[in-house]
């Protein structure tokens, strides 16, 4: 397990080293935003260094179109922030986005043409409109889900070759995935071995803040005075625990939640997604109850997890997608732990499998075989 | 500060000498219904019910009217274990809004030792918020009094016959468990040994405690209605239960009745083993109390 040591360097002083070193060995950064805070202390860092360079580092941003109007607005400052440092990228393509409201209506597509009055809001006049990559090479990773927000930002790094991408990814507090995820294929450059970072291709990400834990950026964003977005001061007064304090878009699996507080938070966004998707005023209404979208209590008329994710495979509307999840839990154990996990990605139409089931044994079970040893 | 284990009257005074020996303007307690106090202060004092923390209607108005001047006072605030709970939240956002707060606790714990992080949570603004208590560094400030009671077993003697029953309604409960919880068979199996022990307590007297009042006696009170020194006529299932049984109580010395069911001997031990977990965690607070 990797454990955490403290050394003589902040955190902060470790991040901007790692930022000039990117500086220093690529002829071109780009920094990708969603308008989070983590990715908002970076690109804050990434700017600070191109204007002490007299240069500039481009500032990625794949538009989803359902995203809060308060990110929209966030990333918009963090571009014209310092614009003589800085390169705006944003995109605004049409792809493929899961909605994790709706069964009938599983995927979203993004800016998808001829829909523009349902838009959630125009497009920019000064984004990128079009895919600036060769059409005919472009990769997909499944081509059954079609081209999706991975592919988008895939093909797009692709385009980009020789370029640095920094990564707002943290890892220090965060679970061990995370951290193998950072850490699995270094990067090697110049004889020296970068375990902050993944090479891709011709191109790296790097995650300059991946030791920094959620104060570090607050507190940098405190200390520095850089804006941040208000979704974050709403969620807080609301009392969300910390990983539940996501600026991220409004629809997918881990996200869903953030729908049940739009109207309150962000009324005009919710109305205007209200018509752009299906499944929202449903997943507003039903996104905390426990029969629902959360899956942690048996609807009335079932009587076991299995049964219910039976019945969900047996009815399931979309008779294309249900065979991805037929296969995927072929594969898992058989029991009313899993299957309850399993009912959870059905309702949530996770079929990227984006939320992980934890196939093991009941826990239940062990449970009631203790008392039947002990009672 | 923190204050573990104080009664009525030692949470009055540490209220009363704090205000006194600060500039205090005002005082906001919250409380939990079942540990309902009044404190008698010379400056204005709400008192604000647990459930009510979460409140749009509080939340937002205390977050207005606590001034750098506010006490808050937290007494036996700690139900949950979820140290991220929205109650948790909320409170840590009213402290943001003042440096006076008191908190007030009979036990260091509910599950396990590492509850008391909640504890220090409050009282020093969440500056050791995902650390466990073995990781606390910095020295404490608890005024730690705790009296851990006694239990004292007696054995009630048991038929054959009820523990021909007890083995059938084992079986049909694990058997027919199915989504329910768990925690239904223990639950269900210690009512079992009531008939036998009711019998026991109708020929003692004395003040005795239960999960229910199916065998109307006059000397029974239930887990929620108990106010005073009771002996055990059968445990609760939940710690937070216990707990709130024994804060209001205050016993130094209890009898616990014990059938010869195997469910009553693993409830007994289970109850000193939370007692045992209780001085555990008291032994890690005193190494970290400061002056």
């Amino acid at each position: 397990m990797p454990s955490q040591r403290y050394g003589t360097e902040s955190v902060l002083e470790a991040a901007r080293r790692r930022i000039a070193w990117v500086f220093d060995h690529f002829a071109h950064v780009i920094v990708s935003v969603s308008g989070g805070k983590d990715s908002t202390a970076l690109a804050h860092l990434a700017i600070l260094e191109a204007k002490r360079r007299g240069t500039r580092v481009g500032l990625f941003f794949l538009d989803e179109e359902v995203v809060y109007q308060s990110t929209v607005e966030q990333v918009e400052y963090l571009m014209k922030l310092e614009p003589e440092h800085t390169i705006p990228m944003w995109l605004q393509i049409e792809f493929r986005l899961t909605n994790a409201t709706s069964t009938t209506e599983g995927q979203l597509v993004c800016w998808e043409a001829g829909k523009h009055k349902l838009w959630m809001r125009p497009k920019k006049s000064w984004s990128i409109q079009h895919a600036p990559w060769d059409r005919t090479t472009e990769t997909v990773r499944d081509r059954r889900k079609g081209f999706g927000f991975y592919d988008a930002i895939e093909n797009f790094e692709r385009c980009h070759p020789g370029t640095a991408f920094l990564v707002g990814l943290r890892a220090a507090g965060e679970s061990p995935n995370r951290w193998r995820a950072v850490s699995k294929n270094p990067v090697q450059l110049d004889g020296e071995r970068i375990y902050w970072g993944t090479s891709k291709g011709s191109g790296v990400a790097l995650y300059p803040i991946y030791d920094w834990n959620f104060h570090d950026v607050w507190k940098y964003i405190a200390e520095q005075g850089v804006r941040y977005s208000r979704i974050y001061d709403m969620q807080f007064r609301k009392g969300y625990p910390i990983h539940e304090m996501r600026v991220s878009s409004l629809i997918h699996e881990h996200a869903f939640k953030s729908i049940c507080d739009l109207p309150e938070f962000e009324p005009k966004t919710y109305a205007r997604l209200i018509k752009r998707v299906k499944g929202i005023a449903l997943a507003q209404e039903h996104g905390r109850k426990a029969q629902l979208f959360r899956a942690t209590k048996l609807p009335q008329n079932l009587s076991s997890w299995m049964e219910y994710r039976d019945h969900l495979l047996r009815t399931h509307p979309d008779r294309e997608r249900v065979g991805i999840f037929i296969r995927r839990f072929a594969k898992q154990l058989n029991n009313e732990y899993v299957a309850r996990q399993q009912v959870r990605q059905l309702v949530l139409n996770d079929y990227e499998n984006n939320i992980n089931i934890d196939n093991k044994e009941d826990p239940r079970e062990a449970l009631i075989r203790y008392y039947d040893k002990v009672l | 500060m923190i204050g573990l284990g104080l009664d009525t009257a030692q949470k009055n005074a540490a209220v009363e000498r704090y205000v006194s020996e600060h500039e205090v303007s005002n005082v906001v307690v919250f409380y939990p219904m079942r540990h309902r106090i009044a404190f008698h202060l010379d400056v204005p004092t709400e008192y604000v019910e647990y459930e009510d923390i979460i409140k749009y209607v509080f939340f937002y108005r205390l977050l207005q009217e606590i001034k750098p001047t506010t006490l808050l006072v937290f007494n036996e605030v700690m139900r949950t274990t979820d140290r991220s709970c929205l109650h948790y939240n909320c409170l840590r956002n009213y402290l943001s809004r003042t440096e006076h707060s008191l908190v007030l606790q009979a036990f260091p714990a509910l599950e396990s030792p590492d509850d008391f992080m909640i504890l220090v949570d409050l009282d020093t603004r969440s500056r050791w918020r995902r650390s466990q208590l073995c990781d606390v560094s910095e020295k404490l400030r608890v005024d730690e009094r705790v009296v851990l009671p006694v239990i004292d077993q007696i054995c009630v003697p048991t038929d054959a016959r009820l523990l021909g029953q007890y083995a059938k309604q084992k079986r049909s409960l694990i058997d027919s468990i199915g989504t329910k919880d768990p925690h239904t068979i223990p639950r269900r199996l210690h009512l079992l040994g009531g008939k036998s022990k009711a019998a026991y307590v109708a020929e003692s007297g004395g003040r005795w405690v239960g999960r229910n009042q199916r065998f109307k006696l006059p000397c029974l009170s239930t887990y929620d209605d108990a106010t005073e020194p009771s002996d055990v006529f059968e445990f609760c299932h939940g710690f937070r239960k216990w707990s709130d049984f024994l804060t209001t109580t205050r016993p130094t010395r209890m009898r616990a009745l014990v059938s010869e069911l195997r469910v009553d001997q693993w409830y007994i031990d289970r109850a000193n083993k939370w007692l045992r977990m209780q001085q555990d965690a008291i032994a890690a607070i005193r190494d970290r109390v400061g002056s």
